[in-house]
């Protein structure tokens, strides 16, 4: 009872702003939890083991220097995250293969997509193009 | 000179990391601008709290932080000259952008090297003036440090790594094992005016302070994630378990900011 009392006095100075702890505190509870959320979710649904489906497409083709690059975009369409995602492009005229080119995506997250470019000394669009990944490392 | 010396031993780690050179030339001109403001606005801050001079009004701050935002751009160009990270033969952007990037940590240093190289003289003085700021002032040491610690391990590629091995169930445990931290530094180290915390029962001082606190190491990482260009094309729980991993260093920031500041 006798600390109660006298901490009355320096209480009441202290609780300037009981609002503001109020709110600082429901901010700090809400983003913590959103984020066990989101995690948890996740956790709940399990990643299961399956590996990265990478899914390669070719989004523009544009005239770079003296050839044409073909900015790709990979799509991760499982959880599992893939390392040095090795990106080739091959461009081939009635079954035979012109030139290749490659590129290396040094990360690709989980249901996540990562762009890039491919260089040609021909012209892509007059011709067959076809990207695919070739392989990919555990991160 | 104190000043050079605060800025060259805070941003020693991240002057020899490469990701950081990098930065300085792919990251996003708008949201680098947005964070070089944001950054004057801690520094000013910091100024008031722990300036290399005593400072008692907002002007001296500001001018305060000023000069240490001098210092940390002399102090990283310098630096990455010596390195040969920036040679004359270079595009302008790309200089001027390592500089600036680099310029952020050098110039926390140097705004709290007063505090940290210096005598404690007048350290009563700046203790007075921590505890008149009260709640909010702790809240912004806290968003400080968080944001300095994180900022310093944030650029490496590790970050992004290391969220990519840890399955969601290390990412719920980094979560827990952050919040205790904080929790445990907010205790122990104390805040000025420790002697108030505790007084409504520990759940109050954790509602305030630790909460409060990860909260403020959560959007910081988040915000500076989101900065360094590592949130795009990333699905929702990566970029959760990626908060998650830069939320431990951000805790520490913010538990510690006392003692860095």
């Amino acid at each position: 009872m006798d600390g109660h009392e006298r901490s009355a006095g320096e209480r009441k100075g202290r609780r300037g702003a009981p609002a503001l702890e109020w709110i600082a505190s429901a901010i700090g509870l809400v983003l913590t939890l959103a984020i066990v959320g989101v995690i948890g979710w996740k956790a709940w649904q399990g990643t299961g083991s399956d590996p990265p489906v990478v899914e390669v497409r070719a989004e523009r083709i544009v005239p770079a220097g003296g050839g044409w690059v073909v900015e790709f975009v990979a799509i991760n369409r499982s959880p599992t995250s893939a390392a040095a995602v090795q990106i080739e492009g091959t461009i081939s005229r009635a079954g035979r293969e012109l030139a290749t080119s490659q590129a290396t995506l040094d990360y690709l997250p989980g249901r996540s997509e990562r762009g890039g470019g491919l260089f040609f000394d021909e012209d892509p669009r007059a011709q067959d193009l076809r990207i695919r990944a070739l392989g990919y490392a555990d991160p | 000179m104190r000043a050079f010396g605060g800025a060259i031993i805070f941003s020693f780690p991240l002057l020899m990391t490469m990701e950081m050179w990098w930065l300085g030339f792919y990251m996003d001109r708008a949201r680098l601008l947005l964070f070089l403001l944001l950054n004057a606005a801690v520094l000013v801050g910091l100024a008031y709290f722990a300036g290399f001079e005593k400072t008692d009004d907002v002007k001296d701050s500001a001018l305060d932080a000023l000069a240490a935002y001098a210092v940390g751009v002399l102090a990283s160009a310098a630096a990455l000259a010596l390195f040969g990270i920036i040679t004359p033969a270079m595009p302008l952007g790309e200089i001027v952008g390592k500089i600036a990037v680099q310029a952020v940590p050098a110039s926390i240093g140097a705004v709290v090297a007063r505090k940290q190289l210096g005598t404690s003289g007048d350290d009563d003085d700046q203790d007075e003036k921590e505890r008149r700021a009260g709640y909010l002032g702790q809240l912004f040491l806290m968003l400080a440090g968080a944001l300095f610690l994180a900022f310093n391990v944030a650029p490496t590629e590790e970050m992004i790594l290391i969220a990519f091995k840890m399955t969601p169930w290390h990412g719920l445990a980094m979560v827990a094992v952050s919040v205790l931290l904080l929790h445990a530094f907010v205790y122990s180290v104390g805040f000025s005016g420790q002697e108030e915390i505790g007084e409504d029962g520990p759940w109050s001082a954790f509602l305030k302070y630790s909460l409060a606190g990860y909260g403020i190491a959560l959007a910081v990482s988040l915000y500076v994630l989101w900065t360094f260009g590592r949130t795009e094309g990333a699905e929702l729980t990566q970029v959760a378990m990626m908060t998650a991993v830069l939320g431990l260093p951000a805790a520490l920031g913010a538990a510690v900011a006392r003692l860095i500041v």
